[in-house]
């Protein structure tokens, strides 16, 4: 009895530690393989979380050396209008330029040129978008329409299939999301998108998400569409966005938000939205939910859908079989520039010295082409305007001692005097997206500049007179930060995408031969001593918040404004202020607001607003006092472009503008693309 | 003498009592794979953000965002914890999202992954799936 007992006692713990033991796995060996599976399979975020990835190695403490982006041979050529007036795009899109280079790329990869694929909801499934085209007695063209026939066989059994991309209810989170993805064909892990592409190898895709979703933010549609924008453009494939029909959302931001990024990607749009403008109800069902087209759209969907395709696969087809070579670049003499009126007439004589005078590069676009329409200087005591060098000569920076200009024409960056002699510095200058590749340093002896060479951009300091080459740095670099020392150069490495913002980039610092990760910020702006640095960051949807800090990163400080976009930000050259421009941007409308003028004391963070100005490319300009400003920017008016110029006087905020004595102004798009306020001296 | 041997029953049931009972009381990291994907369903987004851990929180709101257009449940959703190290628990769980559109409904399967979970600031939250 007494051992029957025993065996129920060692029995009932025995059951009892197996249950604990069951509740807590936590063992050692399955510890082991717990750690062994995640070190195999690295891409969970927990793993990160958990710390068991290595930590990553701290920037800052050698110089970078970042592959060169190489930039397409093509150029990008952009006849669209903003993406503002997106209601006015034609419905089949035209080619920018870049859909070659996206294409080529994808036949290397090894995309089918007879493959096109769709990604979107219910109103791209195959029954509403383009299936009809692979079965021939369900559609008709008529005489005028059989030119699409061989778009229609070329592309044959792509119409007919929804793909693993097309679904009802997808959209743009959906389809860069695993867990939508049909696990019967799909891989583990791997998105609608990733498995259409991997399973039919397209060399176009349609684009085609419509659905609203409330209560989501633009931002974050903007952000999956950009995900799968740039998947497909990766992988060359040439992407065809489209805007859609309905306007559930109440402001059309939607295809606004498709036309900035179509523009912005440069790539084409389908503007559906345009073809249904003349259909009963603009082409949407009444008898449903305000979203879902009507059955007579489906046809004029489906065929627009086929004259986007066929435009967009002729056009690059044929470039295609071009000689490249003679598509890369466009030569200025075959772009029909419109004349430039210019009042009072430019003098070619020297400018006479000890005058104040506005020293600036005139740019001019047309046809999407981009120019330097010369250099010119403004008295602003005699009001003469000189014409210090022609057309393709770009200013880059005038000395501290305003005799010495900066020049460069395509790759040669020259040194000049004011009496116009010249000495070239480099045949191998670069030009970057930021217009600052070229600087003197304050000793106005030394320079530093851009060269481009075949590994990537050099940052190098020149002494012109000995002709001396000091290398700084090397590797991706976007730009150079004015000098404000010869000790300590900053510079900006990254990337800036072609018509686009320099996004990512990060600052850096060149001091006693050693460079090294400073901030990580698009721009910064250094106070005339180079004690003090600023940069803006957007507070929200409808602020700005101005941060100082001193270069040690000992204080910093900050200051709100309202507006949504900086617009510039400039140091007063004598003391610590600065210029702050803001504006507002519509997100319905896409328009911006006059600009907003600040003048920020930094010492305080205390502020003063001046009058706004309206105009295309504001900025500003301070003159060597720092007790005025100057105001620059461009009109648009039923005669054209024009340049505003409004002369401030920051101690009495009252302003003179300058239209009467100054006036410049083109059918074409005219800007000022750099501007001196200097004495010029001896 | 002849109360010892139900006393020692009694204590050896009330052992297994509380065996039980301590295990069936808190399988936390399981549980919080569960009320993840309720959150997700029911798309309350703060509930949601509150069950992720930071690293997998833009993650979250992508997979909520991705079923915003359908209505969805789950179905036959339960999970358990297979191990534990404190401070980082892996998850199975079996069952699916059932979502629904314009009367079209499609289930997406939940078995087969195994979740991760991690305590973050005292609670275990959801921080990824392999």
């Amino acid at each position: 009895m007494r051992r029957m007992m025993r065996f129920r006692v060692v029995a009932v713990l025995t059951i009892s530690i197996l249950l604990l033991t069951s509740c807590n796995p936590a063992l050692t060996a399955t510890i082991e393989v717990f750690t062994a599976t995640l070190e195999q399979t690295p891409t969970t975020v927990a793993q990160e979380s958990a710390g068991m990835t290595p930590e990553p190695s701290q920037i800052g403490e050698e110089t970078p050396t970042p592959t060169l982006v190489v930039s397409t041979a093509i150029p990008i050529v952009e006849t669209r209008l903003p993406p503002e007036q997106w209601q006015e795009w034609p419905v089949v899109p035209e080619l920018t330029g870049r859909e070659l280079e996206i294409y080529q790329r994808g036949l290397a990869l090894g995309n089918d040129p007879t493959h096109f694929s769709k990604v979107g909801d219910c109103q791209a499934i195959k029954d509403v978008l383009m299936g009809i085209y692979d079965t021939p007695d369900r559609y008709f063209l008529t005489e005028y329409q059989l030119y699409l026939q061989e778009t229609i066989d070329y592309f044959a059994g792509s119409f007919d299939r929804d793909g693993q991309a097309v679904k009802g209810g997808y959209n743009a989170a959906a389809v860069i999301s695993p867990i939508w993805a049909d696990p019967e064909v799909c891989n583990a892990g791997e998105t609608p998108i990733e498995c259409e592409y991997r399973l039919h190898k397209p060399s176009f895709v349609i684009i085609s998400l419509e659905v609203w979703w409330e209560g989501r933010t633009l931002e974050r549609y903007e952000d999956y569409m950009r995900q799968i924008i740039e998947f497909f453009i990766e992988n060359g494939v040439v992407p065809i966005l489209s805007t859609k029909a309905d306007n559930v959302e109440g402001d059309h931001r939607i295809n606004l938000a498709t036309a900035r990024l179509a523009y912005e990607y440069h790539i084409p749009l389908w503007n559906f939205w345009r073809s249904v403008q003349s259909m009963p109800n603009h082409g949407i069902d009444p008898e449903r939910d305000g979203f879902h087209i009507s059955y007579d759209a489906w046809t004029v969907r489906s065929f627009t859908a086929l004259q986007a395709l066929d435009a967009i696969w002729h056009s690059v087809s044929e470039m295609d079989h071009a000689d490249i070579e003679s598509t890369q670049e466009i030569p200025e003499a075959e772009v029909d520039f419109a004349s430039i009126e210019i009042k009072p007439t430019p003098q070619t004589t020297s400018i006479p010295l000890g005058n104040e005078n506005w020293v600036f590069s005139l740019g001019q676009r047309s046809d999407e082409v981009t120019r330097s329409a010369g250099i010119f200087a403004y008295d602003t005591i005699q009001q003469t305007l000189y014409q210090i060098f022609g057309p393709g000569y770009r200013l880059e920076d005038i000395d501290y001692t305003g005799t010495q200009l900066l020049v460069s024409r395509e790759n040669e960056l020259f040194l000049s005097n004011l009496d116009g002699t010249t000495q070239l510095i480099s045949d191998q200058f670069a030009s970057t997206k930021r217009n600052a590749s070229a600087f003197w340093l304050p000793d106005s002896s030394r320079l530093v500049l851009l060269t481009e060479e075949v590994e990537g951009y050099i940052l190098w300091m020149v002494d012109p007179l000995t002709d001396t080459w000091e290398k700084l740095a090397e590797g991706e670099i976007t730009g150079i930060v004015k000098p404000t020392s010869t000790d300590t150069i900053y510079w900006y490495q990254g990337e800036c995408e072609p018509e686009s913002v320099c996004e990512d980039n990060t600052v850096w610092r060149t001091q006693a031969g050693t460079s090294e990760s400073f901030f990580e910020f698009d721009k910064i702006a250094f106070s005339f001593n180079g004690g003090t640095f600023a940069w803006v960051a957007a507070e929200g949807d409808n602020y700005l918040m101005l941060n100082t800090s001193l270069t040690d990163q000992t204080l910093q400080d900050y200051l709100y404004f309202p507006g949504n976009r900086l617009i510039d930000l400039v140091w007063s050259p004598v003391e610590d202020s600065l210029v702050l421009l803001t504006a507002t941007r519509s997100d319905y409308s896409g328009k911006s607001s006059d600009a907003r003028v600040f003048l920020v004391n930094a010492a305080g963070m205390s502020y003063l607003e001046y009058h706004s100005f309206p105009g295309l490319n504001p900025s500003v300009h301070w003159n060597e006092e720092g007790d005025e400003v100057l105001l620059v920017s461009t009109l648009l008016d039923e005669e054209g472009y024009q340049l505003s110029f409004r002369q401030t006087d920051l101690l009495s905020g009252l302003y003179d503008t300058l239209d009467e004595v100054l006036s410049i102004q083109s059918d074409d798009f005219i800007k000022i693309d750099k501007l001196y306020w200097f004495v010029p001296k001896s | 003498m002849k109360l010892t041997k139900p006393l020692i029953s009694l204590a050896l049931a009330a052992l297994l009592v509380i065996s039980l009972s301590a295990c069936a009381s808190k399988d936390e990291p399981a549980e919080t794979i569960e009320l993840y994907h309720q959150a997700l369903v029911d798309k309350d987004q703060e509930r949601l953000i509150n069950l992720s851990c930071t690293d997998w929180e833009s993650q979250a709101l992508q997979d909520l965002d991705s079923f915003v257009s359908v209505e969805t449940t789950l179905v036959d959703f339960s999970c358990q914890t297979t191990d534990d190290q404190g401070d980082a628990a892996w998850v199975t769980c079996e069952g699916a999202i059932s979502a629904s559109y314009d009367g079209e409904v499609t289930e997406f399967s939940l078995s087969g992954r195994t979740y991760i979970a991690i305590r973050q600031g005292g609670e275990w939250r959801m921080c990824g799936y392999q």
